[in-house]
């Protein structure tokens, strides 16, 4: 029994379906479409939504879990920080470039006993 | 997954490195780009022996170069060499006297401006000789 099922394929099924709505009545197989037309004008089609709770499952995968990976992290950021740095002081006008630049002579500025 | 932590570990090193290294590289003269050399140029002769910061810094001013107006530039040119010869505590005390300086209000500094362009015409009008002309002795 369990082998015969075995080889019932998709069509044999089909083939069944069929034959048997063939001895259904009109009304009954008329309702049963219109039935058919209901459900999938209702249906839901489920989307992608945007929300939080998911950031914050991704973030959570994202955040260091180890030990090692804490400080990896670290030294990243540190790195960072001190590129930073050094990056708003290359662009901002140094102190030195107003003092060299000044309508007031450098003497006035430098101790030249020091 | 103990090989990914490795991999991480060490692109961290390579970031904080980098980061430390590309602060101070020495440049020769010689290597420098043309706009930084015309910027730079009182300081060609002693600019090799010069140490690797006072470069680095020497090299961020001349970036600001360009924008400068013409006295400024003119200005810039004939104090570089002796901004360049002074220890860096004398730098740093310069820049702290210019940073109290730029603090007090604009009225009072005008005047110390007025004091030392008189104290400077002043200068100019002495002979060599160090004796005052007696139109510009004081009264007594």
């Amino acid at each position: 029994m369990k082998k015969q099922s075995q080889h019932i394929n998709h069509q044999h099924i089909a083939k069944l379906l069929n034959s048997s709505t063939d001895q259904l009545d009109d009304s009954v197989l008329s309702a049963l479409r219109q039935a058919r037309t209901v459900a999938l004008e209702r249906q839901r089609v489920a989307e992608p939504v945007f929300s939080l709770s998911a950031i914050g499952h991704r973030a959570h995968h994202l955040m260091p879990h180890s030990t090692q990976q804490w400080v990896a992290t670290t030294i990243i950021l540190a790195a960072i920080l001190i590129g930073a740095i050094g990056y708003l002081q290359d662009t901002q006008m140094p102190v030195d470039m107003e003092i060299l630049t000044d309508d007031l002579p450098i003497e006035v500025f430098v101790d030249q006993h020091e | 997954m103990i090989s990914m932590n490795k991999l991480i570990i060490a692109m961290a090193i390579f970031c904080a490195l980098s980061a430390q290294t590309a602060a101070a590289t020495p440049e020769p003269w010689a290597a420098l780009p043309p706009a930084e050399r015309e910027a730079l140029a009182p300081l060609a002769p002693q600019w090799n022996s010069l140490p690797e910061k006072q470069q680095h810094n020497l090299r961020i001013l001349a970036q600001h170069y360009p924008k400068l107006k013409m006295d400024e530039k003119r200005r810039f040119q004939n104090r570089l060499v002796t901004w360049a010869q002074l220890t860096p505590a004398q730098r740093q005390a310069a820049r702290e006297k210019y940073r109290a300086f730029s603090q007090i209000p604009a009225e009072k500094r005008e005047q110390v401006k007025q004091m030392v362009r008189q104290n400077q015409a002043a200068k100019i009008q002495q002979p060599a000789s160090g004796v005052i002309p007696a139109a510009a002795q004081p009264a007594q």
